[in-house]
């Protein structure tokens, strides 16, 4: 048989290093099938290809950390033609060699993300030398719309989420600097950042499903997924502990709810994917638990509400506990 | 890497004629499973769950005066009842499955979290020590380790601990005697870290406390040159820096030549390599990028993708940690990386080349 009563079949079992190491030192597999094992897990050709991507990666990362650190150590010695210039000459380096690598390696698609980040850098140094009194968001927005076409040519999932980060900081930078909020206006942010983040997970997880290669990888959708249920949290919240929310707070929670189900309709019945979902039910939890403290305070601020807080809690997520494994189990059956 | 289950590797070691009982195998492998398989992102709820539920228990506790929270045997004692009480429940609802379970689940965890903080919080009273709360935290993990058996208590208990350890030693980190306190704890950590998650012995219920010890390493790694509270460590000459250098230098090593098996899969120019990459980032000292490498090789080696998120995680917390050194000049920090990028970039090529020579 391949289960007993409490473990996993065998085949629900994944293979790795330490399984094989483990069999080896028992005795229960000989040196030649151990190192065949591990060959079978981690071929040599494999092995290279992650070791040389690691390599230059990281390298790419630390050769570019340090130039923006030079350029903040030599700030005032530098002419300020000198930086400018100096900035073109990398930026159009580093373009130049990614056309000249090409897109499809990774070395070109790494040449052109240090592009993107000195096209940052150039935008700063611009707006320090002519002093233009621009504000910080501008600067932000500018260099995610310049460097749109860069990011849309490289199809590289890390140069979309380096954007979409500064896409983000020039839209809540704006609305903190380039206009004035009213304090009960002050939640429709997370509004504006989750319709952003959720229009570009829609159109990832369109061009995944047909099936775009650099696409396939789900932390890039993962991470904006938890952004939008993310961004539906704090409203949430603020209505919830609000004695009187008013007209912008119950908007916000309508959307919140609206914004939970929508997320979890797709991930459950269109992408049936188990780590999305689970990524909305987490949310909504917190939201659940929130609301759930909030009402049996109001009912009972003492010893017993404490009680059923603690009870209605453990249920809650053992609920959802419940719920996710059934639904995993589900997935894995369609 | 290759994912696939244990099932298919041994049908293929079968068909290349490696294995003569297959069947005595997956027997094995079977029984050797840790019994807590939740998938992570069912921990991760499991853990909110039980977070706010302990808190809110706590609270009740203190809302009903059932605990005398000034009588550390009262706490004490609690403590360990509601300790037993979480075991007991685990126990009643394992092999069962549906609501109750996950009900049983959820309840044992929060009476766990509730039962060690009574436990710690009345042993450090009695003892009025800060020192109690780290050994008292000990005690409790080692009793209850083998017998309550969720990765992830056993995870943030093995974590409390190596932080109430290091952050006594940080107290008292005035006196020359503890100088070398500091670095051999950080030493021997790393160790146990990396042997368990190395060695063929260590079976996997351990590996829990080889996860803490590496998160508290790395913490150390990127806060090193960063708050005023850490800098005075180096300032004052109570950490060596080269020496945690050199140990990650060694580290890196290590794990690059046991990633591939055995060391006859390595040519020697790969090993002088790989030597020369450490020690090059070593003297750049650049500690949270060789912790972020060990990590990430490591993770790979093992499929273990939560170790290879964390190294790439320690890496980019590291750097952004760096810029605000006061330790170094920006200039200082600025030839560090650039020096360090150069030489990985160097090695990523010695790579490539390495790899076109063999595919000719």
């Amino acid at each position: 048989m391949d289960t007993t009563e409490d473990s996993p079949p065998i085949d629900h079992i994944p293979a790795n290093r330490g399984l094989v190491d483990a069999l080896h030192y028992k005795g229960l597999i000989s040196a030649d099938a151990r190192l065949h094992a591990l060959d079978l897990l981690n071929p040599r050709d494999q092995w290279g290809v992650w070791i040389e991507r690691l390599l230059a990666t990281c390298g790419a990362t630390l050769v570019l950390s340090g130039l923006i650190y030079f350029f903040a150590f030599n700030w005032r010695a530098i002419p300020d033609f000198a930086k400018l210039g100096g900035l073109e000459v990398l930026m159009a380096g580093c373009v130049a060699l990614a056309c000249w690598r090409g897109l499809q390696r990774l070395s070109g698609q790494l040449l052109l993300l240090a592009g993107f980040v000195l096209l940052g850098i150039f935008m700063a140094v611009y707006g320090q030398i002519y002093q233009t009194g621009a504000d910080a968001w501008q600067l932000f927005f500018n260099w995610a719309l310049l460097g749109l076409v860069w990011v849309i040519v490289s199809r590289f999932a890390a140069l979309w989420a380096l954007w979409i980060v500064v896409a983000d900081l020039a839209l809540v930078l704006w609305w903190q600097q380039g206009i004035n909020v009213l304090w009960s206006n002050r939640l429709y942010i997370y509004a504006l950042v989750a319709a952003l983040n959720g229009s570009l997970l829609l159109l990832g997880e369109y061009y995944a499903q047909r099936g775009l290669p650099w696409l396939q990888k789900p932390w890039p959708r993962l991470l904006l997924l938890a952004s939008v249920a993310g961004a539906m949290v704090p409203p949430s919240l603020a209505w919830i502990f609000d004695s009187n929310p008013n007209n912008a707070e119950s908007l916000m929670m309508g959307l919140s709810v609206l914004v939970h189900i929508g997320l979890f309709a797709a991930y459950r019945y269109v992408l049936k994917n188990i780590l999305g979902v689970a990524c909305v039910v987490l949310s909504a939890s917190i939201v659940a638990e929130s609301a759930v403290i909030r009402l049996i305070l109001e009912m009972n601020d003492d010893a017993a509400g404490f009680f059923m807080i603690t009870l209605t809690t453990i249920g809650l997520f053992a609920l959802m506990l419940q719920f996710l494994r059934h639904t995993a189990g589900e997935l894995s059956h369609e | 890497m290759n994912e696939m289950n244990a099932k298919t590797l041994l049908g293929q070691l079968q068909g290349e004629g490696l294995l003569a009982d297959e069947q005595t195998l997956a027997q094995s492998i079977i029984s050797a499973q840790v019994e807590d398989a939740l998938p992570l992102y069912l921990r991760i709820l499991a853990g909110v769950g039980a977070f706010f539920a302990s808190l809110s228990f706590i609270g009740f506790l203190i809302a009903a005066e059932l605990i005398d929270f000034d009588e550390y045997a009262s706490m004490t004692f609690w403590g360990g009842l509601f300790v037993a009480l979480a075991i007991a429940m685990e126990r009643m609802v394992r092999g069962s499955s549906g609501m109750g379970h996950a009900f049983g689940i959820q309840s044992s965890f929060a009476a766990m979290a509730v039962g060690k903080t009574l436990f710690v919080v009345g042993l450090a009273t009695w003892f009025d020590s800060t020192w109690a709360v780290p050994i008292a935290t000990a005690v409790i993990t080692l009793i209850t380790y083998q017998v309550y058996r969720l990765t992830l208590d056993r995870f943030l208990s093995c974590t409390a601990v190596w932080f109430g350890f290091w952050f006594n030693l940080y107290e008292r980190g005035g006196s020359e005697s503890l100088f070398w306190l500091h670095n051999v704890y950080v030493l021997l950590t790393l160790g146990l870290g990396l042997g368990l998650l190395m060695s063929a012995r260590v079976r996997q219920d351990y590996i829990p406390i080889a996860y803490a010890s590496l998160l508290g390493v790395a913490w150390l790694v990127c806060n090193l040159h960063i708050t005023p509270l850490m800098d005075w460590l180096l300032r004052d000459n109570l950490f060596n820096s080269a020496f945690l250098n050199i140990c990650l230098a060694l580290a890196l090593c290590g794990v690059s030549f046991w990633s591939v098996g055995h060391p006859r899969q390595l040519a020697n120019r790969d090993r002088v390599a790989i030597a020369v990459l450490a020690l090059c980032l070593a003297w750049l000292d650049v500690p949270g990028i060789l912790l972020g490498m060990v990590m990430m090789v490591l993770g790979y080696a093992r499929h273990d993708r939560l170790l290879l998120g964390a190294g790439g995680l320690c890496i980019g917390v590291f750097l952004w940690f760096f810029y605000y050194s006061l330790q170094l000049t920006l200039l200082a920090k600025s030839a560090s990386l650039i020096g360090g990028g150069i030489a990985l970039l160097l090695a990523a090529l010695y790579v490539h080349k390495r790899r076109e020579v063999s595919h000719a």
